[in-house]
């Protein structure tokens, strides 16, 4: 080879050489990998997608660096746009994965909101049915104690009105032995005329019997006390007959103390003459006016005085 | 002479370089193919024909042409075709995923909505 050949050699290196060089000056646009970098380039700025899909994002990155070096090495526009597709792909695909996780959450907090709203009613409910079988109870209860405080009530004002009837039926026994008067004044027994002699002030023995009967009425009934009034007829002095009526009476009183009545419960009037009960005209009458009246109070003590 | 031959050799390198960069030999990419079928199959387990229609077909179409271009021994083409069928498919699923979650959360906010006005209707009737 003589030198001249050694040129031309060299000057084939070179064009050849210059010539692959070339392919890797200014390349031509590609649309596809225009179009994978404007997506990369808005997934990159995305903080949803950056924060929730890192690794996504680099695999999209890498496909895309790829491209990019094939296309800056002026490769076929198939190759680089193969790339670029793939780049584009991943781009998506790590949107994709970024809205996946943020949706992921939004189900976990739902859930829980749904939980949250579950507890809820359950607790309403419960509360509910705690507060309502309370009213029942307490319904129940007050029931129960109306009822019994009914029954003893009924029990009692049954006893109390059995009680009383007892009594006053007991009261009735007693006063009809007593062969008492009921009056405005009270209970009124008349010792006549016959249980004393005339003009004498000394009871007879047959008027004891009514004497025990009332000093036994007076041990039952201790509130009542007693009232014991005398009388005579319109026959003898006036101041005389005044006499024998409060002798009379008093020795009722004796009577009647001596058969265990407290003197305290034991008062005594003498009238004489007055409050005559028939005609002194004649000795029927006159009979009748001549006694002893004795008044029984009422349950707390009272009788209305003569007037 | 010596020298010549050297830069002979370096010449003749580099035009058997630049062929070889042209048409390079590439296995058949059966691997590959594998693998785009399987993103295809999770695609669709998790949802993808009914949420990604789209990105669905392009992957089974895309599928499809690269087992054509492998039957042609065009193992370039097909190694591409898999390659985009893969990440169609990829897609699709992310997507699928994506619209399950949405759907799930729509349908708890409904169910919490139901619970709130049964509350409310127990509370005041």
């Amino acid at each position: 080879m003589n030198r001249n050949n050694r040129y031309v050699c060299f000057f084939a290196l070179v064009v050849l050489t210059s010539v692959l060089l070339a392919g890797c000056g200014p390349p031509i646009k590609n649309v596809d990998l225009e179009k994978a970098q404007a997506s990369f380039a808005a997934a990159k700025m995305d903080p949803v997608v950056v924060n929730n899909a890192p690794l996504g994002l680099q695999t999209a990155e890498s496909s895309l660096q790829t491209a990019e070096r094939l296309w800056k090495a002026d490769a076929k526009p198939a190759e680089v746009s193969h790339h670029a597709y793939l780049a584009l792909q991943r781009t998506a695909i790590a949107r994709e994965t970024a809205n996946q996780k943020i949706a992921e959450e939004s189900v976990e907090a739902a859930s829980s909101a749904r939980a949250r709203v579950l507890l809820e009613a359950r607790t309403y409910e419960a509360d509910e049915a705690t507060k309502s079988a309370e009213l029942a109870r307490r319904q129940a209860q007050e029931q129960s104690t109306l009822l019994a405080v009914k029954t003893i009530e009924g029990q009692q004002s049954a006893e109390a009105a059995s009680a009383a009837e007892a009594r006053a039926k007991q009261l009735e026994a007693e006063v009809a032995e007593l062969q008492a008067i009921k009056s405005e004044r009270g209970l009124v027994i008349t010792l006549g005329d016959v249980l004393f002699d005339t003009g004498q002030a000394e009871l007879k023995g047959s008027a004891m019997v009514t004497i025990s009967k009332i000093a036994n009425f007076m041990r039952t009934y201790p509130t009542r006390t007693l009232l014991v009034e005398g009388f005579t007829d319109s026959r003898g002095a006036e101041a005389y007959n005044l006499d024998l009526s409060q002798l009379r009476a008093n020795a009722v009183r004796s009577a009647l103390t001596a058969s265990g009545v407290e003197a305290a419960r034991v008062a005594v009037r003498g009238y004489g003459e007055s409050y005559p009960v028939a005609s002194n005209e004649t000795p029927v009458g006159q009979q009748l006016n001549r006694r002893v009246e004795v008044i029984i109070s009422d349950e707390e003590g009272h009788i209305v005085e003569r007037r | 002479m010596r020298s010549l031959s050297l830069l002979n050799l370096l010449l003749l390198l580099l035009v058997a370089g630049s062929l070889v960069g042209c048409s390079s030999k590439v296995p058949p990419p059966t691997q590959k193919l594998s693998l785009s079928e399987a993103a295809i199959n999770q695609a669709e387990a998790a949802g993808a024909v009914e949420f990604a229609p789209l990105e669905m077909r392009s992957s089974r179409e895309k599928l499809a042409q690269a087992r054509e271009a492998m039957n042609e021994e065009d193992n370039q083409k097909a190694l591409k075709l898999a390659e985009q069928a893969e990440v169609d498919a990829q897609l699709a699923e992310a997507k699928a995923r994506t619209a399950k979650a949405q759907k799930t959360v729509y349908v708890l906010q409904e169910s919490i909505q139901t619970l709130k006005k049964e509350i409310e209707r127990k509370a005041n009737p």
